[in-house]
This record gives C-alpha cells, sequence and structure tokens, in this order.
C-alpha cells in the first residue's frame, strides 16, 4: 500500500515539474484534477507508430496526471464489437473507429452517448471544430485521400492538379492506381465528371460509376491494403495515384520522389467511441476529455499528420506541421469531408455494385 | 518354504484373456474422452454456431443471406477461386514431386539444405513472405533488373500485381505444404521393390509407373488435399499480389465482415464454400482413392 501511495506522489511530483515548464500549466492541473480517478481502461486503436504517438502524446500523459492506467490492444473492428456486445463480454473500453463503423454501432445500440458535460470542462464548446463533432463519437483523427503522383514523372509545372487530370490519360500517362474501394472512389469520379465539391451528396452513384468505367482499363493496381503504398512508392512502382494523405506526407518527408495535393482531397473523420456496455466506461469518457486538451493534441500532430479536434491545437503548430493536416483552415476549403452518413445509408447497395464492378473483368 | 512368492503366472491366472480385453477398451475410451470433447468444443459447436448464423442467427431464422449469395458476381468469384486452388495444386504436386523424390532417395548435403530450407520458410509468416515476392518481382525488382541487364528484355515485365504474381507467390508459399506430405511417404517405400521389378526385367520407366508412383500415390493425394485447401482460403497473397485482378471468395467474406458487417452473409458464404470444398474432395476421394491414407497402417 505504502509503495503505491509513494508511487503516486512521485507521480504526481513529476507531472508538476513537467506542467511548470508547459505552455499552459494551469489548464493542465486543472484536468488533472477533475479526471483523477483510478483503475483502468482497455483502448482499442490501430497498431505501429500510429499508437506509439498516440501513448507519448496522449496516454502516458494521461497516466501520470490521472493514476488510470491505458492498456492498449489491436485493432477496432465491428463485427468484434458486435459479438462482444452480443455475448455480454465487452473486453473494450474504448475504441478508436472510423466514421462508418461509429454511425453502424450507433444504429445497432452497440455504444453509448460522449459525455459532453465532461469534455467541456476541459476543452470549452467554442474551441473544438464543430464538423468534426458526433453525439456518439468524440473525434479522434482525421485523414484523407489525396492525389499523389512521382515527381520523377510529373516533375514542376508539369504536376497534375485536379481528379480531371488523374482521368486525362493522354496528358498524363503512366502507371495508375486506385484504392480498391468505393469510399472515397465515388466522390473523385464525381469530382472528375465536374461535380462541385460541396454538392458532392447525396453521390449520383450512377454517374459515378459510368466515370470509374472510363478509367478501369488504365489502372495498373488496384491497392487493397493501404500499407502496400508504403511499398509502391518506395520502388516508383506508380507514376499517379489515389494516395492515402498520411502515407504520402511520410514518403514525401523521407525524400522519395512522391509529391501530392491537398486539392481536392477527401477528408474523413475517425472517432473515439465507448461499447455500451464497456466494464470502464467512466475512465474512458475521463481519457476522451484529456484527449481534447490542445496542447496534447499539438504534440501529437508532430508525430502524424492527422487532423485534431481543438482548434486552439492550431496556434501551438508550427506554420509547416499545420500546413499537412487536413483539418487546418487552408486545406479545409479545397477539400471535402466524406459524409459518413450518406454511406452508412447506402452502403449495402453500393457496396454490392462495387464488389459486381470491381470483380469483373 | 511354505509361503510361496506368485510369479506372473499365478497373478495372472484369475483374468481371462476377454477381461484384458474389456479393461483394454475401457482404458481406450477413457483415454479418448479428452480428444473427442476437445473435437467438439473446437470445430463442431463453431461449425454449428456458423450454420445457425448463417440462417439468420440471433434475428430469426431467414433465407436472405443465401438468397444474396445467387448474384451473378458472388458465382463468378467462387469459381475463379476454384480455378485458383485447382491450378496451384497442379503446379505443386508437379514440382514437388521430383524435388521429394531427390530428398527421400538421395542423402548429401544439398538434399539436407532444400529441407532446411523448406523448413524455415513454413516458420515465416506469409505476409512477410508475399511482400517478398513484390520486392523480387515489381518493374524495378530483382528479376526485371537483372533480365534487362543480360539483354533479355528491353522493358520491365509485369509480374506482380497480376494474376502471375499471384500464382507464383501462392505456389511458394503452399510447395513446402506438398514436398513435406510427399517425403514420408515416399522414404516408407521399400527400394527392393523396385529393384525386383528391375532384376526381372522392367524398363525403369515401367517400374517407376508401376510400382513406385502407386505406392507413393497416398503421399500425393493427401499433399493435394492440404494444398488445395489451404489455397481455397488464401486471402493475403491475392489480395496483395493481385492488385486487383484476382479477386477471391475469401475477400468478399472478408468485406462482408469488416465493411457491411453482416455476419450471416458471411457464415452463409463460408457454409457454401465449405460445402463446395468438401464436395469437391468426396469426387477426388472416390476417384484417387483417399482411403489409402486413412487404410491399414504400415
Amino acid at each position: 500500500m505504502t509503495k503505491v501511495f509513494s508511487r503516486r506522489s512521485l507521480m504526481a511530483a513529476t507531472v508538476l515539474g513537467i506542467a511548470g515548464f508547459s505552455l499552459a500549466p494551469a489548464m493542465a492541473e486543472d484536468a488533472a484534477e477533475v479526471l483523477k480517478g483510478s483503475g483502468s481502461l482497455v483502448v482499442s486503436t490501430w497498431g505501429g507508430t500510429y499508437v506509439e504517438a498516440q501513448t507519448k502524446a496522449f496516454f502516458q500523459p494521461f497516466t501520470e496526471a490521472t493514476g488510470i492506467e491505458v492498456i492498449t490492444t489491436g485493432t477496432p473492428d465491428a463485427a468484434k464489437l458486435k459479438l462482444m456486445e452480443q455475448s455480454g463480454n465487452v473486453e473494450w473500453d474504448l475504441l478508436d473507429a472510423e466514421g462508418q463503423m461509429m454511425l453502424l454501432a450507433a444504429k445497432d445500440d452497440l455504444i453509448q452517448k460522449v459525455d459532453y458535460d465532461l469534455v467541456h470542462k476541459i476543452a470549452p464548446a467554442e474551441d473544438l471544430l464543430t464538423e468534426t463533432l458526433h453525439e456518439y463519437g468524440f473525434p479522434s483523427v482525421s485523414f484523407g485521400w489525396v492525389l499523389a503522383w512521382n515527381t520523377e514523372k510529373y516533375a514542376g509545372d508539369a504536376a497534375p492538379h485536379t481528379w480531371v487530370d488523374f482521368w486525362n490519360v493522354e496528358k498524363f500517362p503512366g502507371r495508375r492506381a486506385l484504392y480498391a474501394n468505393p469510399r472515397p472512389l465515388l466522390e473523385i469520379a464525381l469530382l472528375a465528371d465536374g461535380v462541385e465539391r460541396d454538392k458532392l451528396y447525396p453521390l449520383d452513384v450512377d454517374r459515378a460509376f459510368k466515370k470509374l468505367d472510363e478509367i478501369k482499363p488504365h489502372i495498373d493496381i488496384w491497392v487493397e491494403n493501404t500499407g502496400q503504398y508504403d511499398v509502391l512508392m518506395q520502388n516508383n512502382e506508380v507514376d499517379i495515384m489515389l494516395g492515402s494523405h498520411g502515407r504520402s506526407t511520410i514518403a514525401k518527408e523521407k525524400g522519395l520522389s512522391y509529391d501530392y495535393t491537398m486539392n481536392d482531397g477527401m477528408w474523413q473523420q475517425s472517432f473515439w467511441i465507448v461499447p455500451k456496455h464497456a466494464p470502464n466506461a467512466e475512465n474512458a469518457m475521463k481519457l476522451i476529455a484529456w484527449m481534447a486538451q490542445p496542447e496534447n493534441e499539438a504534440e501529437f500532430v508532430k508525430m502524424y499528420p492527422y487532423g485534431m479536434p481543438n482548434k486552439k491545437a492550431y496556434d501551438l503548430m508550427s506554420d509547416e506541421t499545420k500546413a499537412k493536416l487536413p483539418t487546418a483552415p487552408e486545406n479545409l476549403a479545397v477539400q471535402a469531408q466524406i459524409d459518413p452518413v450518406w454511406w452508412t445509408e447506402n452502403l449495402e447497395e453500393v457496396n454490392r455494385r462495387w464488389l459486381e464492378w470491381y470483380s469483373k473483368r | 518354504m511354505s509361503t510361496t512368492i506368485p510369479n506372473r503366472n499365478t497373478l495372472l491366472a484369475g483374468f481371462s484373456s476377454a477381461d484384458w480385453e474389456s479393461q483394454r477398451r475401457r482404458v481406450t475410451a477413457v483415454l479418448l474422452i479428452l480428444p473427442v470433447v476437445m473435437m467438439t468444443l473446437l470445430f463442431l459447436v463453431p461449425l454449428g454456431y456458423l450454420l445457425w448464423l448463417s440462417f439468420g442467427g440471433p434475428a430469426g431464422f431467414s433465407l436472405n443471406a443465401y438468397k444474396q449469395l445467387s448474384a451473378p458476381f458472388y458465382i463468378n468469384l467462387a469459381l475463379f477461386t476454384l480455378q485458383l486452388a485447382f491450378l496451384v495444386t497442379i503446379a505443386c504436386a508437379v514440382i514437388a514431386y521430383p524435388l521429394a523424390y531427390m530428398l527421400a532417395n538421395i542423402e548429401n548435403t544439398l538434399s539436407r539444405l532444400v529441407v532446411l530450407g523448406l523448413v524455415i520458410s513454413l516458420w515465416l509468416s506469409v505476409l512477410a513472405r508475399t511482400y517478398s515476392w513484390i520486392i523480387i518481382l515489381q518493374r524495378n525488382g530483382v528479376v526485371n533488373n537483372m533480365l534487362q541487364w543480360m539483354g533479355i528484355t528491353d522493358g520491365p515485365l509485369s509480374l506482380v500485381y497480376n494474376q502471375t504474381g499471384v500464382y507464383i507467390g501462392m505456389i511458394h508459399i503452399l510447395l513446402p505444404y506438398m514436398v513435406m506430405t510427399l517425403y514420408p511417404t515416399m522414404r516408407a517405400i521399400d527400394g527392393s521393390l523396385v529393384r525386383s521389378a528391375l532384376s526381372l526385367g522392367a524398363t525403369p520407366w515401367t517400374a517407376f509407373r508401376r510400382i513406385y508412383f502407386p505406392l507413393s500415390m497416398s503421399g500425393l493425394v493427401s499433399g493435394s488435399i492440404l494444398v488445395f485447401t489451404m489455397a481455397i482460403g488464401f486471402f493475403v497473397t491475392p489480395a496483395i499480389l493481385g492488385g486487383g485482378s484476382a479477386n477471391t471468395i475469401v475477400m468478399a467474406i472478408q468485406n462482408q465482415v469488416q465493411v457491411l458487417v453482416d455476419l450471416p452473409l458471411a457464415a452463409a458464404t463460408s457454409i457454401i464454400l465449405l460445402l463446395v470444398s468438401m464436395l469437391i474432395l468426396v469426387v477426388y476421394e472416390k476417384i484417387a482413392g483417399v482411403e489409402k491414407i486413412f487404410g491399414e497402417g504400415r
């Protein structure tokens, strides 16, 4: 007992020490006071460097400040969540879910509403980006899809700018890759067909597939798994593609011969969701509130170029970092947001059509 | 010496051989409880659950999932999957047979190294091996660079992100299973049988065809079943090396689970896949005689 106590006080001392140097010490201390607790929670999130960044920016400081232990585990999976809730044996307290997964889970009554009263004690409503918030989920990261190209193939002014260029196989000859998923392929097909960014939804599915028919014979590689992008770029396998924004940014920073444009990018929001019968739901809500702080978020984006929900976080970032984020003000203006509501409503029909279209040679 | 030390015969005198038989049976039954329970818990129960799920599961009985599966593209996906598995199995058999023959009949450093190589490749992750094929086969890969350097081809060949890549990758990953099943069968073949045939005037080809090959058949059959069954369920390799040109039914199941979260549909697809594979194996058994595998032990 004494041992635990002394470790706690040591932690508290460390936190105070760090807080003394941080930008907004008062706030961090308040958060620690409000969110103090005990026990632990299990967070289901994505692996690799992503969870390392989350641990460093959010989870570790949270444990140090509140005494609540964070255990991270393997990938969020809608089917698994459904089975856990059905069998009454829920192992996860917090999940980093894509928008569509959140809406499906909410429809099936598998998750609970976010405790915004608690969140607003830490981050006032006016500080948060409204387009990212949801009743059943608190924004985790925003990420997106961009037009990317090989700079050895299209150098300088010869670079493509829009999806119209991607469809123009005469002006931009070369090896093409698309992500093998109707979302956001339907969106970019419509953009290529001249639909305005803010008039995409509801998507005209017939028109999109017709436009996709045009480009299908020119696609050399269909990317099934976003992990493939790294290999493709490392080896100059593709000249022009629908790229993952995060992976394209990292490739560019590594000095690979790839560049991308935010113009006509499609961004989507992921959310922290709490299962209906999460054993440590209270701790999960506390961690959500902790992550709403601008300081943590500014720390996270240094490691991972994904958008964050607190507007104040953007003031703490360098211009260089900010330019990389899908949700930075100047980038929001040239992209469109993927609408998870439309996708949830039309998923079955579109998916059936997609599989049919995609598997036809 | 009035007290006699009981010897073996006096101890056994009270037992008839029938008693021993029933005792032995009882022990066998007790020993079998554990495997039977394991089989039931690990195979039958989940299979039953899958079947129940495919007919609607908790939402009540419905044939909806099976109706959806009659869509032409599901049938095309299934046909392609079977074709892929079939061709991969044949290719593995053709490549593995001479390899296993060499390993079984020639004892030298080379054959020991080959065995080592096969075993090591079984330890490595399928995902890592799949990605390695990309590195080897891609446009700037080892093979293409070598071919161009030697002046055999002018430009890079498309060896990956198409069906060629999928076949190469799958054959490579499944080959060790075929070799490892053939090898013990071939080792057990009595070499004197072939020598007798030769000494009685058979040509080497006749001796192989009428003596060696039929004796190695059981290994070939079980190897084929193993490879075919694994190939049908392959997911990572066709998805990554195919670049969209080798879509299998398992990729559709993944889509049903992760994108649609339609568990009954995924369960129904799995059940149909299971039934089709079992049907094929039954037909295969009729033709090739699988009972040899389970037949009287040597």
